[in-house]
C-alpha cells in the first residue's frame, strides 16, 4: 500500500473512495458484458406468446406441457444451452423431430397444433432460411 | 518533487496537478462509470422493434419492424399476406390461379396486377432456367401431395401427366393469362412466400416512420433497411443435417431464400427410397443435382424463391450464367458436405458447422 501509494502520488486516505470507485467500474463492466448472449426461449400459440424462458438462468432442464390448438398437447424443454419440443401428439411429428434448438434465430414448429418454440438473443441471427 | 508538493494538497484548481495522482486515477473511474452508464442507457432508451407472429401461407410470419409506425405496418403487412394468398394460392377459392386452373384451355383469365406481376417474374425464371423451374408444375405436385399425405405415384401416372407441366403453353399478357392444354395447372407454391416477403416488404417502404424491418414467411426471407448502428442483418443457414444451421450471412440486406432436399420428405415403404417435394418438371420425379441446399440472395422475394427451386434442380454449374442472368447470389451445399459461394456473399458467409468445407465461386 505504501509503495502504491508512492507510485501514483495518492494520499492515503484518498486510496479508498477510488478504488471503490474503479471496483465499482469494474464490477458494472464485467456485469453487463459478461451477460449471456441472451438466449431467451419464446413458446407462441398462433402468433400469441405463452412461455418465455431466460435459458442462461436454468439450471437443470425443465420441461412444460403446452396445449395447442384442437386440443393437441406438446411438452417443451428448455435447458441452458437450448430447447425442445420433446413430444407432440400431432400427426406429422416435424416439431419433434427437429430436435434441440441451440441458436439465436432458430425455430421449431409445430404447424397443426399452431405452436412455435423459437430463439431470440442479440448475438444470433435476425432470421433462418430453410 | 511531485511527491512532495501533492502530499496532503487540496489544489483541484491547478488542472496540472489535477491531472495526476489520484486524481487520475478517479478521473478514470469516472469516465469508465460515465462511459458505462451511456452504453447502457443507450441501450435501454433505444426503442424495441414492433415483432409480430402470425399464420398464413401454410407457414408462420414473422416480423420484426422498427420504428415508431412498426406496429401499424406490421398489422397490415400480416393482412397483406393473407390477402396475397387467397389470390394465388390454387387451393383456394376463388384466387386467381384457382380461376385460371378451372379455365376452358386457351381461355383468357383476369388477374389481378400482384398475381400478374409474381406469374411474370416466375415465367421469367422459366424461361431463363429452360424449364428447370415451371409453374405450371401442379399436376405433378399435386399428384405427389408434399403438403398432404404424399405417396409414390406410379410410372405411368407420371408420364401420363408429364406433357402438362409446359410453361410455355402458359400465356400471360397485360393482366390476362391462359392455359392452352387441357388438364394443365399452376402452382405457385414455390414463389408465394418470397412474393409475400416483397408485399411486406413494400408496406414497409410506403409506411411512414418506419426505419428497418425483417419478415420472414416460413424459411423465405426479406430485410428492409438497415438495423441501428448499422449492424449487419444476420441471416442463418439452416443445416441440412442437423435442423441447425450451418453458418451465419452478415449482409447489408435483400430477399434470401433456401430450396433443400431435407425439407418436405417421405420414405416410401415399398422401395425403401426418400423422396423430397423438389420435383424436375422433366422426369416428374425429385431432382437430383448433387445439391442439398441452394440459399439466394436477391433484390426481389418471389425472384430469390424461384431461382433457389430452378437452381437446386439445375445443380451448381448450370446454376451460375442463370445466377448471373438475373445478378443473383448463392451458397450451395453439396451431398459431399462441400459448400460453395458466390462472389459476392462470400465475405458475409461465416461458417458455424465445420463438418463442412467453404469454397469461393
Amino acid at each position: 500500500l505504501e509503495d502504491l501509494s508512492r507510485r501514483f502520488a495518492i494520499s492515503k486516505k484518498d486510496i479508498l473512495p477510488a478504488a471503490i470507485l474503479l471496483l465499482l467500474a469494474a464490477f458494472l463492466f464485467f456485469y453487463f458484458s459478461l451477460q449471456p448472449e441472451g438466449a431467451v426461449a419464446v413458446v407462441e400459440k398462433n402468433g400469441e406468446e405463452i412461455l418465455r424462458r431466460q435459458l442462461s438462468q436454468l439450471t437443470q432442464p425443465e420441461t412444460v406441457s403446452v396445449e395447442g390448438e384442437e386440443g393437441l398437447q406438446l411438452s417443451v424443454c428448455f435447458y441452458p444451452d437450448g430447447a425442445q419440443i420433446l413430444s407432440s401428439a400431432c400427426p406429422d411429428q416435424v416439431c419433434v423431430k427437429t430436435g434441440k434448438i441451440t441458436k439465436s434465430g432458430e425455430t421449431a414448429v409445430c404447424l397443426p397444433a399452431r405452436i412455435t418454440l423459437r430463439l431470440e438473443g442479440a448475438q444470433g441471427a435476425d432470421a433462418q432460411t430453410y | 518533487m511531485v511527491l512532495k508538493s501533492r502530499e496532503g494538497q487540496e489544489d483541484i484548481l491547478n488542472l496540472k496537478k489535477c491531472f495526476t495522482g489520484k486524481n487520475l486515477l478517479l478521473l478514470f473511474a469516472v469516465i469508465l462509470i460515465a462511459a458505462i452508464l451511456v452504453l447502457l442507457g443507450l441501450q435501454l432508451l433505444s426503442p424495441k422493434p414492433y415483432e409480430l407472429t402470425t399464420f398464413s401461407m401454410g407457414s408462420y410470419v414473422q416480423q420484426i419492424v422498427g420504428g415508431t409506425g412498426g406496429e401499424e405496418a406490421a398489422l397490415s403487412a400480416a393482412q397483406a399476406v393473407t390477402e396475397l394468398e387467397n389470390k394465388i394460392s390454387w387451393r383456394i377459392e376463388g384466387s386467381d390461379i384457382a380461376a385460371l386452373n378451372n379455365a376452358q384451355p386457351g381461355e383468357a383469365v383476369s388477374l389481378s396486377p400482384e398475381t400478374a406481376a409474381i406469374l411474370e417474374t416466375a415465367l421469367s425464371v422459366c424461361r431463363e432456367s429452360g424449364g428447370a423451374f415451371d409453374v405450371t408444375i401442379a399436376p405433378l405436385s399435386q399428384l405427389w401431395d408434399f403438403d398432404g399425405t404424399p405417396t409414390l405415384p406410379s410410372q405411368e401416372e407420371i408420364q401420363s401427366l408429364l406433357p402438362l407441366v409446359d410453361y410455355t403453353s402458359l400465356s400471360l399478357s397485360e393482366n390476362t393469362a391462359s392455359l392452352s392444354k387441357k388438364g394443365m395447372a399452376v402452382d405457385l407454391g414455390a414463389v408465394g412466400k418470397g412474393a409475400a416477403c416483397d408485399a411486406v416488404i413494400q408496406i414497409y417502404r410506403d409506411t411512414p416512420n418506419v426505419s428497418y424491418g425483417l419478415v420472414a414467411v416460413g424459411g423465405s426471407i426479406g430485410t428492409y433497411g438497415k438495423k441501428p448502428g448499422n449492424v449487419p442483418w444476420k441471416i442463418s443457414v439452416r443445416d441440412p443435417k442437423s435442423q441447425g444451421s450451418l453458418g451465419i450471412l452478415e449482409t447489408e440486406g435483400g430477399f434470401f431464400s433456401t430450396s433443400g432436399s431435407y425439407e418436405k420428405t417421405f420414405t416410401d415403404e415399398t422401395t425403401g427410397k426418400t423422396y423430397h417435394h423438389l420435383l424436375d418438371p422433366s422426369t416428374g420425379y425429385p431432382g437430383e443435382s448433387g445439391l442439398v441446399s441452394v440459399t439466394i440472395q436477391t433484390d426481389s422475394g418471389a425472384l430469390s424463391d424461384a431461382l433457389s427451386t430452378a437452381c437446386f434442380l439445375l445443380g451448381m454449374e448450370k446454376s451460375l450464367p442463370l445466377l448471373e442472368t438475373f445478378q443473383a447470389q448463392a451458397v450451395f451445399v453439396t451431398t459431399e458436405d462441400e459448400i460453395y459461394v458466390t462472389d459476392g456473399l462470400a465475405e458475409a458467409f461465416t461458417l458455424t458447422n465445420t463438418q463442412y468445407t467453404v469454397t469461393q465461386l
